[in-house]
């Protein structure tokens, strides 16, 4: 049994070592036959406020091969989906989850609420205020072009500069980005739940946008009809 | 893990057009997952390669050699010596006879030559998974023909025993989806789909896809 911050994990487990970073990664052997869903929150780097951001997706696209889940949660929204049209789904959806999950028997799940947070100009009026936040966003992506393993992205850290970054900029911008921002996380938090509720002991796997994961973890872990785990070991 | 994911998804192409083959190599190597091992212009050449070879996915590309030229015989030649090796036909000729010759002579798949390269790419692995896949466009046809053969009527089963998500799935399954096509239309995991198609198969008293589509496309025509 293993402790990640705060939460229990005990399943049996099985260490695969032949992926190249990821010495420790732990993969269950056997289905999920119960009623209980197993879930894990897996934070990927988002776009940074529309700015499409470089990073290398191969570790994340190892890492979900790795892992296999019935069914992954991706920050899609629902029209999104259904049109086709994933231009403002995060990179790592767009470009890893979806190209893979078409190739194997995972199923995605769009469970996106309204749109991300923009972090626009429209509201930060003021001058100061808007070179804060281009100092936080130059920030970011520098802290993007360093951290960008699965592994450091979701590591406790990282979790709380990403927060806390997300928390100040939230405030500068006011208290419709808060609205918006706290709407989605509510919306993807029911679309994940009602995911569970329709197809009960899979083994679900929600990628999220960093900035969320904490939050949703707190969320997910306090609701009985699941077992929440740590990604590796799903 | 799919041992498949481990490494490239090894493909063979025989096609008699030196064209379409260039053509065809090009396009499914543009998937970082797929590698064109070998190609050939014909059969013979061909049984030999993939003796060597060892791919995981054959295809064969037919209909450049005229009405005459049946991917049937490429088909059953090659799956004399390598019964295990799934092959994809891909053919502009979408014939009920064309396709019932090829699915008989041992092919895991049928395209016509329309289809996107995405869907090509994602057909290639459910064929290389051992699924029968056909075209959702051929299977409807491929049904009706059946019904209509000598024998072909089983109803002795209905549909209507089904839940409302059996009934679902089984309408997908008559449309020619496959089992994660399925599974992604409904939002549910692929082994659930295949819990379901259980559940059909024993309340409809069948033991094969082709059997439950047979009776949902009997039971839409009642």
């Amino acid at each position: 049994m293993r402790i990640f911050t705060g939460i229990k994990f005990s399943s049996p487990t099985l260490f695969v070592n032949d992926l190249a970073g990821y010495p420790e990664i732990v993969i269950t052997t056997q289905p999920n036959d119960q009623s209980t869903s197993r879930v894990a929150v897996l934070g990927v780097l988002a776009d940074l406020h529309g700015e499409a951001v470089q990073y290398d997706l191969k570790p994340l696209r190892k890492l979900i091969l790795a892992i296999q889940p019935d069914l992954i949660c991706a920050e899609i929204q629902w029209v999104d989906w259904l049109s086709g049209n994933l231009a403002a789904a995060p990179r790592a959806i767009r470009e890893t989850i979806v190209p893979l999950c078409r190739r194997t028997d995972m199923v995605i799940i769009p469970v996106g609420g309204v749109a991300s947070m923009e972090f626009g100009a429209t509201e930060a009026d003021r001058f100061i205020k808007t070179r804060l936040i281009r100092v936080l966003n130059g920030l970011q992506r520098i802290s993007w072009a360093v951290v960008n393993q699965p592994a450091a992205i979701n590591s406790d850290a990282y979790s709380f500069c990403c927060n806390l970054t997300c928390a100040v900029e939230l405030n500068l911008i006011g208290k419709t980005a808060k609205k918006v921002w706290q709407e989605a996380n509510d919306t993807i938090l029911k679309n994940i739940l009602e995911t569970i509720s329709r197809d009960p002991g899979r083994r679900v796997l929600v990628t999220i946008d960093c900035r969320r994961r904490q939050w949703l973890v707190k969320q997910l872990a306090q609701t009985p009809m699941l077992d929440m785990v740590h990604y590796n070991e799903l | 893990m799919n041992k498949l994911l481990k490494r490239k998804l090894q493909l063979f192409i025989i096609c008699s057009q030196l064209l379409a083959r260039e053509g065809l190599i090009l396009l499914t190597q543009q998937d970082e997952d797929i590698k064109v091992v070998g190609n050939a212009a014909d059969d013979e050449a061909g049984v030999a390669d993939i003796d060597t070879l060892q791919p995981d996915v054959v295809i064969v590309a037919d209909g450049w050699g005229g009405e005459d030229c049946s991917c049937a015989d490429t088909v059953k030649k090659i799956k004399a010596y390598h019964p295990h090796i799934p092959i994809l036909v891909v053919s502009p000729h979408v014939e009920n006879s064309r396709v019932q010759m090829a699915l008989a002579a041992g092919a895991n798949g049928y395209l016509p030559m329309g289809i996107d390269i995405d869907e090509l790419v994602r057909v290639l692995y459910t064929v290389s998974r051992g699924e029968l896949t056909l075209h959702p466009s051929l299977l409807p046809a491929i049904l009706q023909q059946l019904e209509a053969e000598p024998g072909g009527k089983s109803a002795v089963s209905n549909p209507d025993d089904l839940t409302q998500r059996e009934s679902d799935i089984l309408s997908a399954l008559s449309r020619g989806l496959t089992d994660r096509e399925i599974a992604q239309q409904l939002f549910i995991s692929v082994r659930t789909v295949q819990s379901h198609l259980s559940h059909i198969y024993e309340k409809l008293h069948v033991h094969s896809r082709t059997e439950a589509a047979l009776i949902a496309v009997q039971h839409k025509h009642e």
